[in-house]
């Protein structure tokens, strides 16, 4: 904690401030914009964050993504599209809000419960990560197989779509990862002859080709047009938002605390806490008409729920080094980049880039009342920024972006190849964050593995006899069979049914 | 496109057998331990195989009821069949060209050629494409000093470097 005062002003430098404030600029834009998620905005800036130094670059993640996420809520609000998915749960709402003229006090309502959410759950994951980390100082490589066996399970099963899909795209993820030098004996290992696939598959040509070619494909087949803006004027957006936010106080409370009891989950991101926030929101809620109708204590409750997730997912992978969704693979995969380790070592060896990245958060979540204002007035013109000619711009990007990381058109094509094997896979149901999760974590994967399996001499059993291995592997195993049993369960009491 | 799990299940489990026959043919270490390069990936080929198998056998209960393929609605229209082929020729064009031709020229071309089939604008499409190649250029050449290929605008490297 004595490294907060080092870390303030190392966030306060000019140069970094001013990474942070064009970041969150650029945040802001792509999430306004539908089509663009917030994943996005992070994979075009990864490229740029590779010349900074480490701090400079994971404020710049972090407030783009921030911001993104809270700039969905623009044009749910005035388009009724989400501008990301993590505002797709209160989209009606919202919009039904619009047209009772009520626009303004919804999009003041969404960035002051936004930046309100990300406070708390920022201050949660300052004070809460340093305990894991202490207690997480003490895992072995068999721990550590364990929670990442776990974590990717876990990302893999609650992904959208069935669990069978999701472990494929795992696999996959996985199987790419070992492309390149086997690390201990330094021979090359599927690189089929490519002298450029030595150095293995890079992260960024592939983050940017899943999450950005691919959506310049998906946007180049849509048949449907955006629809058109409500023409609402916008005045004084936080005019009236102190008394609804008093009304609504407990729905705000909810989000909180929901959206950060799921950031930290393995596969729960922005968007699953939005939705379970709300659906809490609808369950305890006094009126059920009026809710239905579209009120402001859903809208209240989901829009903290999905900030505050963003700032606790980082729990789990600033101390565990164990990613649970896509936004943070990539943080991890750039901390990786810069040659440091994220684990429990990191708060003894970087405490002063480490609490930086948290104090990001809360300057990021600052920066949304300001920021955020001027979006939603110039949302207009935001909005009206025609995607037929923001999409050949991203590409343009997309490829000095990709060329840059290692200055060879390899990268280029890896992300041409990754942009079709993405719009591949969200055209047949296979998400795409399992993959990313198993790209970024599958080398140290096999490293503890093999590790853990010389320590053990070949005896798998060894994994389960330290007593916090042995808890989670079991769990793990448990995750691993409970489909099977389902199925087992589901034929046994058919043919019970059959018999009788 | 929709690709029936009764094609993808044989694909994926057809991919773990290629997967595991390659990992058997990984060097194994002299000294040490036993684990080669190929012990971790013939796990992920084994996991392939199994979840290839029961993508097949849900895609055979549901065969029925699913196509083999289904295409999206964008290929029965033509402009937007040309979007698709527009966005993976352009990328194609400056992956084969860039080198010759340099970024500024194939970049340029490219980005003209998806924003004409986009917005069918000329004066805009040739305004924006030009803006974007200088501003990508600027950004990456300029000042991330990112060596971009010059190409056949090599002779004037010099005058087009524009560094504060």
């Amino acid at each position: 904690m004595e490294a907060i005062g080092p870390a303030f002003f190392a966030l306060m430098e000019p140069s970094v401030l001013l990474v942070v404030l064009l970041a969150s600029i650029f945040g802001l834009f792509v999430g306004a914009i539908p089509g663009l998620t917030a994943t996005m905005a992070v994979a075009l800036l990864v490229p740029v964050t590779f010349f900074m130094e480490p701090l400079a670059a994971i404020a710049a993640i972090v407030s783009a993504s921030a911001m993104a996420i809270f700039a969905g809520d623009i044009p749910s609000v005035l388009l009724r599209i989400p501008g990301t998915p993590a505002s797709a749960a209160y989209t009606e709402a919202a919009y039904k809000m619009t047209q009772r003229g009520k626009a303004e006090l919804v999009l003041g309502i969404c960035v002051v419960t936004s930046a309100l959410g990300g406070l708390v759950g920022a201050i949660f994951l300052m004070f809460f990560a340093p305990a894991v980390a202490r207690f997480a100082l003490n895992i072995s490589s068999y721990e550590y197989f364990w929670f990442t066996c776990l974590g990717l399970t876990c990302a893999a099963f609650i992904s959208p779509g069935r669990p069978l899909k999701g472990i494929i795209s795992l696999v996959l993820g996985l199987l790419i990862a070992t492309i390149g030098l086997f690390p201990v004996t330094g021979q090359p290992r599927f690189t089929f002859g490519v002298p450029a696939l030595l150095g293995g598959i890079g992260l960024v040509p592939t983050l940017i080709g899943i999450f950005a070619i691919a959506e310049i494909i998906r946007y180049a087949q849509s048949r449907e047009a955006l629809p058109t803006m409500m023409k609402t004027k916008i005045g004084n957006i936080f005019k009236g938002v102190g008394p609804e936010l008093w009304r609504y106080r407990k729905g705000v409370a909810q989000g909180i605390v929901v959206g950060t009891a799921t950031g930290p989950l393995p596969g729960a991101g922005a968007d699953i806490a939005a939705w379970i926030s709300y659906a809490l929101a609808r369950r305890f809620t006094k009126n059920k008409t009026e809710f239905d109708e579209g009120s402001l204590e859903g809208i209240a409750a989901a829009g903290a729920a999905n900030n505050a997730s963003v700032s606790s997912s980082y729990i789990p992978a600033t101390v565990l080094g164990i990613p649970g969704d896509s936004m943070t693979a990539i943080v991890i995969g750039v901390l990786f980049m810069k040659g440091l380790t994220p684990g429990p070592t990191i708060f003894t060896t970087q405490p002063v880039l480490i609490y930086g990245i948290f104090l990001s958060f809360i300057l990021a979540n600052l920066l949304m009342l300001p920021l955020g204002y001027g979006a939603i007035k110039l949302s207009r013109y935001i909005l009206d920024v025609p995607r037929s000619v923001l999409m050949p711009v991203i590409m343009v990007f997309c490829i000095v972006g990709a060329f840059a990381m290692d200055n060879s058109l390899t990268s280029v094509t890896i992300m041409l190849v990754f942009g079709i094997v993405g719009w591949f896979m969200e055209e047949n149901d296979f998400p795409v964050a399992p993959a990313l999760l198993g790209l970024v974590l599958g080398r140290l994967l096999e490293e503890t593995f093999l590790t853990s399996m010389i320590k053990a001499r070949g005896n798998f059993l060894e994994f389960f006899t330290r007593p916090i291995a042995g808890t989670i592997g079991v769990l793990t195993v448990l995750v691993w069979v409970t489909p099977l049993i389902l199925y087992l369960w589901r034929q046994w009491s058919k043919r019970r049914v059959a018999m009788a | 496109m929709k690709v029936s799990d009764l094609i993808m299940g044989p694909l994926i489990a057809a991919l773990g057998v290629t997967v595991l026959v390659a990992s058997s043919m990984q060097p194994k270490p002299v000294f040490g331990s036993a684990y080669g390069g190929g012990f971790f990936p013939s796990i992920l080929g084994v996991v392939l195989v199994v979840t290839g198998l029961i993508l097949t056998a849900t895609g055979w209960r549901q065969r029925a009821a699913t196509p083999l393929l289904v295409m999206g609605n964008w290929v029965e229209s033509p402009r937007h069949v040309a979007n698709t082929a527009i966005v993976l020729g352009a990328l194609l064009f400056y992956i084969l060209t860039s080198g010759t031709l340099g970024f500024m020229i194939s970049a340029g071309i490219a980005v003209l050629a998806m924003l004409l089939q986009f917005t069918r604008k000329p004066l805009l499409s040739v305004l924006v494409a030009i803006a974007t190649v200088i501003a990508a250029k600027l950004a990456f050449q300029d000042v991330l000093l990112v060596p971009l290929p010059w190409g056949i605008l090599e002779p004037f490297a010099g005058v087009l470097t524009w560094r504060l």
